[in-house]
């Protein structure tokens, strides 16, 4: 066709016009789909590396990382995090790692990457030196960059950079999974929880040990003290314990514990045997053991460690507040 | 520290010809003399280097606040198109030598892939304006130098005796072969 | 239909895209690592071959001569960008491997070259035949390189264990995109001259 200026600009446009429109309406088309796709590729990534879980995960936002919460029975389970590394060899690097609640790695899923085939590529099996270095370790207790920078990640055979970049992502994920466990322990971290009503509260020191006292209207109504125990079954037990000014035990929260779910556990409980031999109780008068070992409280049924490490924590705690007395 | 990676990265390790594959039609189509392919060498760093600025500028002032990242090819390969004409056209005003130099390699680069898929890679990494424009050069560079080093054995080549069925084309894809098993001794720089 | 069938076989064999006419070379390089991604890119350039072939000769007496290199690249690139959400949608592993040469199948010079030899010339059937014919051709080549490339690299093709053990790596790598490319292309100018 013959081309002048009009048909020219009049033909482009209307090109340019019809076939935007129908993109457009492909892209209407298609989002629906494309973001099941998406939705779907996420739940099967939130079954690979999280333990055993029953509700259905929302992506939150946090720190630049998409985060999951996955609960069991109403109880958090673990936390899934995506995490990006813009570093790979071939552009960005997605990983969803998954975490229990103790801060062990409990699988990576690779959600997105373009690395060299054969190469880098191979970070997607789930069976390789990378996923291995991680899988099952406390984040806590290990370095995460590749041994080649000396850290503790195995790289990949001829694919350092892709590695790296696999490093870095999880090392995302394990700053905002630091920050959610923080978040979760100052929330739990409440001293008037274990206190009597009050309008203040200001904490002190003594020899060491940090006490919370709750004032009303001038006067101290209480004193929330922390205390712990190595001796756990597996490991520390914290708690935070609340006194009156007589001496009296108000209420008991424990911070911080690893025990074996529904045995252990239970000393989380609103009224489990522990609490219930000790609330309300003057703390003097309280002999501080089981009672199957001569003392005045009564053990959970088939958590005997777990509970004596219970009452050497609130022991503790016991120590501290006799200090204020005097 | 990071645009020294970027850039030698992108010059040798991940050199766009031997390593990413990007850019062949014209590494294999002009690269029988040093000289033409240093000049498409410097066409190509030229356009690579002006659509880097204009295609961060559209996508993050445009296609991000409009929601229309979907239409991001159709885009991008329309504002190469255009840029590429007017820089011929530009050129051709301001700069006759450096036209005559050129001009000729220009229109052969719109349908250069580097030109296009460095605009979508240097958009995927989301880097900024400063590190996109250094990145796209860096990548210019490489394949300028991809194309001067094939154009030197391909010039030593033409001399020797070559089995007919393996002329052309073949040997210079078996010679690119190698030289990108020499390119891979780089990865373990960056 | 003898010379619509010729239409259709000579984009298969005598102007095969990737071994006689080498065209598109990129994709054929960069995607080639598995038979299957292959075989996939093979298919999206199928597709957008095909249908801009089509349209463009139905819109060819319509386009102002000047122009109709701005307006193929318009219609190209839509199609680009619908196989785009097409794979998003229903194939998202496959269009995560293929990467950024999916959005670049837009400047495959196979697809521009025969809007502007072909389809702008020859009327919509005829097209249709040719983009179907130059596209089996490319997707032919990019599944048989994969092949190769799969089987000497990873042991195995479309994914099925040939050999236990790794392979020769660099036939995966890019190196040996140009190894395979270069010594297939012998083979076919062998195979082709002996039959003229």
């Amino acid at each position: 066709m013959k081309s002048s200026l009009r048909n020219m600009v009049l033909m482009l446009f209307v090109i340019a016009l019809v076939c935007s429109a129908a993109v457009a309406v492909v892209y209407d088309m298609t989002k629906e789909p494309i973001r099941k796709a998406q939705e779907q590729k996420v739940v099967d990534a939130l079954r690979g590396v999280l333990p055993e879980f029953d509700n259905e995960p929302q992506r939150v936002e946090r720190d630049g990382c998409y985060v999951y919460e996955a609960t069991m029975n109403g109880e958090v389970v673990g936390y899934a995090i995506e995490g990006t590394s813009p570093n790979g060899f071939n552009g960005n690097v997605t990983l969803m790692v998954g975490y229990d609640t103790n801060g062990t790695i409990y699988n990576i899923e690779v959600l997105a990457q373009a690395e060299t085939p054969g190469l880098g590529d191979n970070m997607k099996t789930d069976d390789n030196l990378l996923i291995n270095s991680f899988k099952g370790k406390k984040a806590d207790q290990m370095k995460m960059t590749v041994t080649k920078d000396g850290g503790d990640v195995d790289a990949l055979t001829a694919a350092t950079i892709s590695s790296r970049a696999y490093a870095e992502a999880v090392a995302f994920t394990y700053e905002v999974y630091k920050a959610i466990v923080e978040e979760v322990e100052a929330a739990k971290f409440n001293p008037a929880a274990v206190l009597p009503e009050s309008d203040d509260m200001f904490a002190s020191e003594i020899d060491g040990a940090i006490i919370y006292t709750a004032t009303k209207e001038g006067h101290a109504v209480g004193y929330a003290i922390e205390g712990s125990s190595q001796n756990g079954f597996n490991g520390i037990v914290r708690v935070l314990v609340g006194y009156e000014p007589d001496g009296r035990i108000y209420d008991i929260d424990v911070l911080e514990q690893n025990e074996t779910p529904g045995l252990g556990t239970k000393m989380c409980d609103e009224d489990n045997a522990l609490i219930k031999s000790l609330r309300g109780k003057r703390a003097s008068r309280v002999r501080f053991a089981l009672r199957s070992e001569g003392g005045s409280i009564d053990a959970l049924s088939s958590a005997t460690v777990s509970s004596r490490a219970y009452v050497e924590a609130v022991e503790a705690t016991y120590e501290v507040f006799k200090k204020i007395n005097l | 520290m990071e645009l020294v990676a970027i850039i030698i990265g992108s010059i040798f390790a991940n050199n766009v010809v031997f390593s990413q594959s990007l850019g062949i039609c014209p590494f294999l189509g002009v690269s029988n003399k040093v000289g033409t392919a240093a000049g498409m060498g410097a066409a190509v760093t030229f356009v690579m280097a002006i659509s880097a600025l204009v295609v961060w500028m559209l996508q993050n002032y445009v296609l991000v606040p409009l929601g229309m990242e979907y239409m991001q090819t159709i885009v991008f390969i329309l504002v190469i198109a255009a840029l590429v004409q007017m820089v011929e056209i530009v050129l051709k005003k301001i700069s006759p030598s450096l036209y005559q130099a050129l001009g000729i390699f220009l229109p052969l680069i719109t349908t250069n892939c580097a030109v296009l898929g460095v605009a979508l890679l240097l958009v995927q990494k989301e880097y900024n304006l400063l590190e996109s424009v250094i990145y796209s050069t860096s990548i210019a560079l490489g394949f300028a130098l991809a194309l001067i080093i094939m154009a030197g054995i391909r010039e030593r080549l033409e001399v020797i005796g070559i089995p007919k069925g393996v002329r052309g084309v073949p040997i210079a894809l078996i010679t690119a072969g190698i030289l990108a098993m020499a390119f891979m001794g780089f990865s373990g720089l960056v | 239909m003898g010379k619509n069938l010729k239409f259709f076989t000579d984009g298969l064999i005598k102007n095969n895209p990737t071994f006689v006419l080498v065209l598109g070379m990129c994709p054929t390089l960069a995607t080639t690592t598995s038979a299957a991604n292959g075989l996939g890119m093979g298919v999206a350039t199928l597709f957008v071959l095909v249908m801009s072939n089509i349209v463009i000769s139905l819109l060819k007496s319509i386009i102002p001569d000047k122009v109709r290199i701005p307006a193929y690249i318009v219609v190209i690139a839509s199609f680009v960008t619908v196989v785009q959400l097409l794979m998003q949608a229903y194939v998202q592993d496959l269009y995560n491997t293929l990467g950024v040469f999916i959005p670049l199948i837009v400047v495959n010079c196979i697809i521009l070259g025969r809007a502007e030899a072909f389809a702008s010339k020859h009327n919509v059937w005829e097209s249709a035949l040719d983009g179907l014919g130059i596209g089996l051709g490319f997707t032919g080549a990019l599944t048989l390189i994969g092949i190769v490339r799969e089987f000497l690299g990873s042991g195995s093709i479309f994914g099925l264990d040939i050999w236990q053990g790794d392979g020769a790596l660099i036939f995966i790598l890019s190196p040996g995109a140009f190894f395979v490319l270069g010594y297939l292309m012998i083979v076919f100018r062998k195979l082709t001259t002996k039959k003229a």
